[in-house]
């Protein structure tokens, strides 16, 4: 019987230990951890690590860390400027900075000395130095909710007089004001910019895009993302002494507690259950619909007419690539578990709520608003997707005409659209018409059958049959169109052409459809502050607001998780990449550059590559430094795996992975394929120096 | 213009075509063709394949079944045998000498003399099949009975038996039943006796990566060995019937064979069978062994003794509890599940088309469908009218059953077994009860007798605790008790004895129950496999049976985990996976690998996969090329495999095969196996 009371006993533990995240007074990471430096969860950081940061800490972490253009995230890794980011990050300079005879991008760029660093003109890195709670002046004078338009007016003036008077202050700095919340607090963060930025360092795109987009948002991962850049001041590398990460020597270990500081761009974990709700029954169902079959109708084309295959590679590629992640979300969604926490959260955030008088009163029926839009934005979904012109040049062609004589529309409109008519060309493209008729398929499947859209274009018929009957239009004929602009509205409405008469339909309906949509993404954002400002109420700083794409720190711990059946390890090695290479008998996107081939041999194979963590990012996240305790870095942010895209909903991290470069493959890359010597020197100099 | 609408329309008849491409044929009942029905046609309309004159016999003759369970094939012509060395690993602990433990340390003859025979293994070789469903069926009418058909089917098999035995005194007869018993074929074996070791590899890499890899891809496991068969004490002379070693291993794209003995899968099963285990049976034996795991973990977690007495079972319910996942996962599949509700009604439309068949068998599906509901209306009876594990209880049902037998004999039996039943419970037994009375809560109703009188209104720790303050054990209560007889022993005021005077009748009904319904649901099902038989005939394969089948596949990767996997793993890999987890077991490897490593050609490869149609059973079976030369050894399925227990798919699911080429390189680099080298390349 000992045993057994031992038994009960440790699992009452187990839930005794599960406790303090569940209490009042814990943090909730159902909303993540992209914390805020002004608001750093300090009691949380002491229960879950036993650590407990300083100041100085928080403030060496801040000043370390940088926007990476508008897009991306970086950090200082060098007392002279040297910027680590990721390769996709600066992709695009290194390209604009390449000639036709010198595709930097592919073959990559090393500067052996300060004087070949590469300029990148456009490129600046931002360094959040001040940060100032502006909420009282942004909202001052917008108590009264009654007309929402002078309301978002006077905020908009508030916000403007508050940037006005930081350039005044601060002339040397770039402010910005950020919205938390949803809208229920305003910060104002001013940057120092360095608008001197050049390239040290990038392996080429294969080595950095190993395994492409097949491989893109998973894990086990081979990839060097990364690339070298360099703040220059007034001519000379900028100065970097007091705020930059040193290099660690030994890299992530696995069990180790690491940060990651940078710019998250957007999550949706404020949304309510009935705004995800409309995303998973509307929203994602339509899009992936339409991305499938796309997909499967490009893919059959390039397959008839092979020629055709580079002119819509990108388009494939990108659809795949969309298709992923939007699959990804919409996995989460309709995971039991996840929408059951989604749940069991709002069950308790509303009930804290309600608890308050003063609450429930000022919030009380934002969800029943949020729930009642949701399904108005769900009845609204399939006319506002399907009732459109689509692929069908005929039609767009045709409702521009309608739209150039239409009285209902402003001179404006009617000019707009008449300048339109001449540019929208009219061919035949089998492709076009395969996709309009599969536009016509889904409406069929998704618009009421009695939906006036159909009844015009596809009517007794079929969606194919309807689809040619459009085909057999004239507009495309410019004389044609001219006639029918001439003739005005009276012309257009006795035309008997195909498209024309379908144009007629869709025209009002396309309009009421936008108006409705407007009207529902108002008064959306209306009720969307108000959760903010509950959310903020209720739990304070315990939670961390939905990203804004500026400098967050997130907290967690390197690990491996369960996949395909089996355990996915912590971090991958160069056995893998060139075991990746190997089994894909070296095809692109498997393909390797050949100085990796060369030198494969000097390369220890044991090295880690990449390795995944628990710590809370999304995309801007990517070119973030993961740090651990001592501020030194250990690998480098560049991606999430799979089954980290529902995140973006409600953060979890039972199998939720973010994907980072490894120093040690990154140390392995510059002393043994790229004998980028110096940069080794000055990245392990600094660490050597400690 | 004309041309673009010539274009035009080729465009639509490819989109119009590719669905029916796709729903050609009817492999959503697998591709385990039996040697006596081979799908030729198929064959040729898919590969443009048509197998030369002496092919198919070639294929048969030099393939095995293997021991108790598995597949093996003869790969030289003095009778050497390969297989895995998951097949070969218990009767390899078997003959080590003790001091010596050749599973883990693995084992090379050098000589022939050095081989070890190993006691009682068999391997045996399909040399003749014959049609005998006429003899099986004779002497049955149509309105017999269940037990009365049953009856002379037994009675047909011994005389088909008997007489093959005479007629072929060296051979082994079996009479094997297709398609549910649509067709009964008479198959004999030529039985090799006299099996011995000839190389093992070390036990840590066939089976690198253990339990968690265990049904997955991308994977590293070397899992093969070699034996021989011997005859008058000299190696078998099977230059007649061996698989040539290929030189080149396979290619992707290639079209591959494999053939071996499927144990058992579900395909003919019909919709409403399926949700049956997708709704009750499933879901419940998961629920016990997702329970049972979660409480073998924490007491293992109390200390290493504890962790060494559930290490085994823990691993063995992981094993389980990822199978079971997979099965039903498949059949929560809705495209999946969508091909199986699509084949169905093409069946049944076929069925209802031909007037004779529509009479005969029109009935079935709503029979399998009464059936399967009253199946899953019954399971939690089934499942929960048990003792549970409880031992006090378990003892109360014997004593109930000895103090109302009639039967003086019966009674002594019935009291012998209640003192069999010793009291004493671990832990595990007492949280696994708790837990049992926990779960039969969830799914019995309210009404249900069990609910009412042994859980009633207890918490199921109360439950434990007032069974357990039973006077059951205590030999004077308990002649007493027996003594007292039937009304008395309704009257005991024993918590342990009042719930078994209410179990005891529970139990009776519920096993009589179960036998209805399952001999409802075979009698059903061989019907259901005539229809099957009478509309497609010999152009579906049938389910399973553990007899020799081949199955056609192709080499290839799938999509997996958001990206793609390759066809085939390398040494590369095999060394990563094993850096990636510091070597940590199961990722650990024997000595010689690590002190050899730099050896090892890299870029050789180690497993690759296929989509060719396996289940357990298929373990050690060949593949070969459509020259019937060894490119590898089948030993596991990927995670999405499981699926196809219910419909076959190749969009994911894939046959997982040791490549010819790592088993050189293991012999040539590490085991230096240099006579088993030549001897399997020719040389």
């Amino acid at each position: 019987m000992a045993a057994l009371a031992a038994l009960l006993a440790l699992s009452a533990q187990t839930h005794a230990q599960a406790a303090p995240h569940n209490g009042p007074a814990a943090v909730r990471t159902e909303l993540g951890k992209m914390w805020l430096f002004e608001n750093p969860p300090l009691a949380y950081l002491r229960d879950e690590y036993g650590f407990a940061p300083t100041q100085e800490w928080l403030q060496a972490l801040r000043l370390a860390s940088l926007r990476f253009g508008n897009w991306c995230s970086a950090s200082f890794v060098s007392p002279r400027g040297l910027i680590l980011t990721n390769h996709h990050c600066v992709r695009d300079n290194v390209a604009d900075a390449s000639s036709e005879d010198r595709d930097l991008v592919e073959s990559g760029y090393y500067a052996h000395s300060l004087e070949d660093e590469l300029p990148l003109p456009g490129l600046y890195v931002s360094q959040l130095v001040a940060i100032e709670d502006v909420t009282d002046a942004v909202l001052a004078g917008t108590a009264d909710a009654s007309d929402p338009g002078r309301v978002e007016q006077r905020r908009r003036a508030n916000e403007q007089s508050i940037l006005d008077d930081a350039a005044t202050r601060h002339p040397d700095l770039a402010p910005e004001i950020v919205t938390l919340h949803q809208g229920a607090a305003f910060h104002l963060y001013l940057y120092k910019r360095y608008e001197d930025v050049r390239l040290v360092c990038a392996p080429p795109l294969q080595a950095a895009h190993f395994g492409g987009d097949p491989d893109n948002f998973t894990y086990p991962r081979y990839c060097m993302d990364f690339a070298f850049c360099r703040a220059w001041e007034d001519g000379r590398p900028a100065d970097t002494t007091n705020h930059h990460f040193s290099w660690s020597g030994r890299g992530a270990q696995d069990g180790e507690v690491v940060f990651v500081t940078g710019n998250p761009g957007s999550t949706g974990r404020l949304l309510t259950h009935a705004q995800l709700v409309y995303l998973r029954d509307a929203q994602y169902p339509l899009e992936l619909q339409l991305l499938k079959r796309r997909l499967d109708i490009l893919r059959a084309f390039v397959q008839q007419f092979p020629p055709l295959e580079p002119a819509l590679r990108n388009i494939i590629l990108g659809d795949e690539n969309s298709l992923k992640a939007t699959q990804g979300y919409y996995r989460g969604l309709i995971e039991p578990q996840l929408m059951a926490r989604k749940r069991a959260f709002e069950a308790e955030f509303r009930a804290a709520v309600a608890a308050d008088p003063k609450l429930a009163a000022k919030y009380g029926d934002a969800w029943q608003a949020l729930a009642e839009i949701s399904a108005a934005k769900t009845a609204l979904e399939a006319p506002l997707q399907f009732h459109s012109p689509a692929y069908s040049a005929h039609l767009t062609r045709a409702l521009a005409i309608v739209r150039a004589v239409d009285p209902r529309g402003s001179e404006t409109e009617r000019a707009t659209a008449r300048e339109l008519v001449p540019a929208i060309q009219v061919q035949v493209s089998p492709l076009q018409q395969a996709l309009f008729i599969d536009h016509l398929q889904r409406a069929t499947k998704w618009l009421e059958r009695d939906d006036p859209y159909l009844v015009a274009l596809v009517g007794d018929s079929s969606p194919e049959a309807g689809a040619i009957r459009i085909a057999q239009s004239r507009v495309g004929e410019d004389d044609v169109a001219q006639e029918l602009l001439a003739g005005g509205m009276a012309a257009v409405e006795a035309s008997a052409d195909p498209a024309i008469v379908a144009a007629r339909v869709i025209a009002p309906l396309a309009d009421a459809n936008d108006a409705a949509a407007r009207r529902l993404e108002e008064a959306e954002a209306v009720q969307a502050r108000r959760i903010g400002r509950a959310i903020f109420a209720v739990f304070g700083d315990r939670v961390s607001p939905d990203a804004t794409m500026t400098l967050r720190f997130s907290d967690g711990r390197v690990q491996g998780y369960a996949y395909n059946g089996t355990q996915a390890p912590w971090r991958t090695t160069f056995w893998g990449l060139y075991g990746r290479h190997n089994d894909f008998d070296g095809r692109q996107p498997f393909d390797l550059p050949e100085p990796w081939l060369a030198q494969q041999n000097r390369v220890d194979l044991g090295a880690a590559v990449n390795f995944v963590s628990t710590n809370d990012i999304i995309g801007g996240n990517s070119g973030s430094p993961v740090v651990n305790r001592d501020l030194q870095v250990v690998g480098l942010i560049f991606d999430g795996n799979i089954e980290q895209l529902p995140n973006r909903f409600l953060y979890r991290d039972r199998s939720q992975r973010s994907v980072s470069v490894h120093t040690d493959g990154i140390t392995e890359t510059l002393a043994k394929i790229l004998d980028a010597t110096p940069l080794l020197q000055e990245l392990g100099g600094v660490s050597d120096g400690r | 213009m004309p041309d673009t609408l010539r274009r035009f329309r080729s465009l639509f008849l490819w989109l119009a075509i590719a669905p029916a491409a796709a729903a050609q044929g009817n492999l959503e009942l697998g591709k385990m063709w039996t040697f006596e029905s081979p799908p030729l046609d198929y064959l040729r309309d898919e590969y443009g394949f048509e197998p030369p004159a002496g092919w198919l016999d070639a294929l048969r003759m030099a393939s095995l079944r293997f021991g108790d369970g598995c597949s093996a094939s003869f790969v030289s012509p003095r009778g050497l045998i390969m297989t895995n060395h998951h097949c070969a690993r218990g009767q390899i602990a078997e003959i080590s000498p003790e001091d010596q433990d050749w599973v883990r340390n693995g084992f090379y003859a050098s000589s022939l003399e050095d081989e070890v025979r190993i006691p009682g293994l068999t391997v045996q070789q399909l040399v003749q099949m014959r049609d005998v469903t006429a003899a099986m069926n004779a002497g049955i009418a149509g309105g017999d009975d269940d037990a009365s058909i049953a009856a002379a089917r037994d009675r047909n098999e011994a005389g088909l038996l008997a007489q093959a035995r005479e007629q072929y005194p060296e051979l082994q007869p079996e009479v094997v039943e297709l398609h549910q018993g649509a067709v009964y074929q008479l198959y004999l074996y030529r039985v090799w006796d006299d099996v011995r070791l000839v190389c093992a590899p070390h036990l840590q890499i066939a089976h690198f990566g253990g339990d968690p890899d265990n049904f997955t891809f991308p994977r590293y496991s070397l899992d093969f060995s070699f034996l021989r068969a011997w005859v008058d004490g000299k190696p078998a002379a099977t230059e007649a019937h061996y698989f040539e070693w290929s030189k080149s291993g396979p290619a992707e794209g290639d079209l591959v064979f494999v053939t071996g003995n499927p144990g058992s899968t579900d395909r003919l099963k019909t919709k409403a069978q399926m949700n049956h285990l997708r709704d009750a049976g499933y879901p419940m034996i998961r629920q016990l062994i997702d329970n049972r795991l979660g409480l073998m973990k924490e007491i293992a977690k109390l200390g290493p003794e504890q962790e060494k007495q559930f290490r085994t079972q823990i691993l063995t319910f992981e094993n389980a509890q990822k199978a079971y996942a997979g099965y039903h996962s498949g059949l929560l599949n809705e495209p999946l599940m969508a091909r199986k509700i699509r084949a169905e009604a093409a069946f049944k439309r076929a069925v209802l088309a031909d007037p004779d068949l529509r009479e005969r068998y029109a009935h079935l599906w709503a029979r399998l469908e009464e059936t399967a509901a009253a199946k899953t209306a019954f399971e939690p009876q089934r499942r929960f009218h048990t003792p549970g594990g409880s031992k006090h209880l378990a003892r109360a049902l014997e004593l109930v059953r000895a103090a109302t037998a009639t039967d003086p004999e019966r009674r002594q039996e019935y009291l012998k077994g209640a003192m069999a039943v010793a009291l004493e419970a671990s832990p595990y037994d007492r949280a696994s009860f708790i837990d049992h009375l926990a779960r039969a809560r969830d799914w019995l109703p309210p009404s249900d007798p069990f609910r009412r009188y042994v859980i009633g209104d207890r918490t199921p720790e109360q439950t434990a605790a007032l069974l357990e303050s039973s006077q059951v054990g205590d030999p004077e209560f308990e002649s007493r008790l027996v003594a007292a007889g039937e009304e008395a022993i309704k009257l005991s005021d024993d918590p342990a004895v009042r719930m078994a005077v209410v179990l005891e009748p529970l139990i009776r009904a519920k096993d009589a129950t179960s036998a209805r319904l399952s001999e409802q649901e075979s009698t059903l099902g061989a019907e259901l496999g005539r229809a099957m038989f009478a509309v497609y005939g010999a152009r579906v394969s049938p389910d399973a049976t553990f007899t020799l089948r081949f199955s056609d596949g192709v080499v290839m990767g799938y999509p997996y985990n958001g990206t793609i996997a390759p066809w085939r793993t390398s040494f590369y890999g095999l060394f990563g996976r094993h850096a990636e987890f510091e070597g940590e077991h199961p990722f650990d490897l024997p000595k010689p690998w690590l002190e050899r490593q730099d050896q090892i050609d890299l870029r050789k490869s180690v497993c690759f996969v296929s989509s060719n149609d396996i289940i357990g059973g298929n373990s050690g079976s060949p593949i070969v090329s459509r020259n019937l030369e060894i490119v590898g050894l089948i030993f596991d399925g990927n995670i999405e495999m499981l699926a196809n227990r219910f419909v076959y798919s190749d969009d994911v699911p894939r046959a997982v095969s040791v490549h010819s080429e790592a088993i050189i390189e293991a012999l040539a680099k590490i085991y230096n196996a240099d006579r088993v080298l030549e001897e399997l390349l020719g040389q």
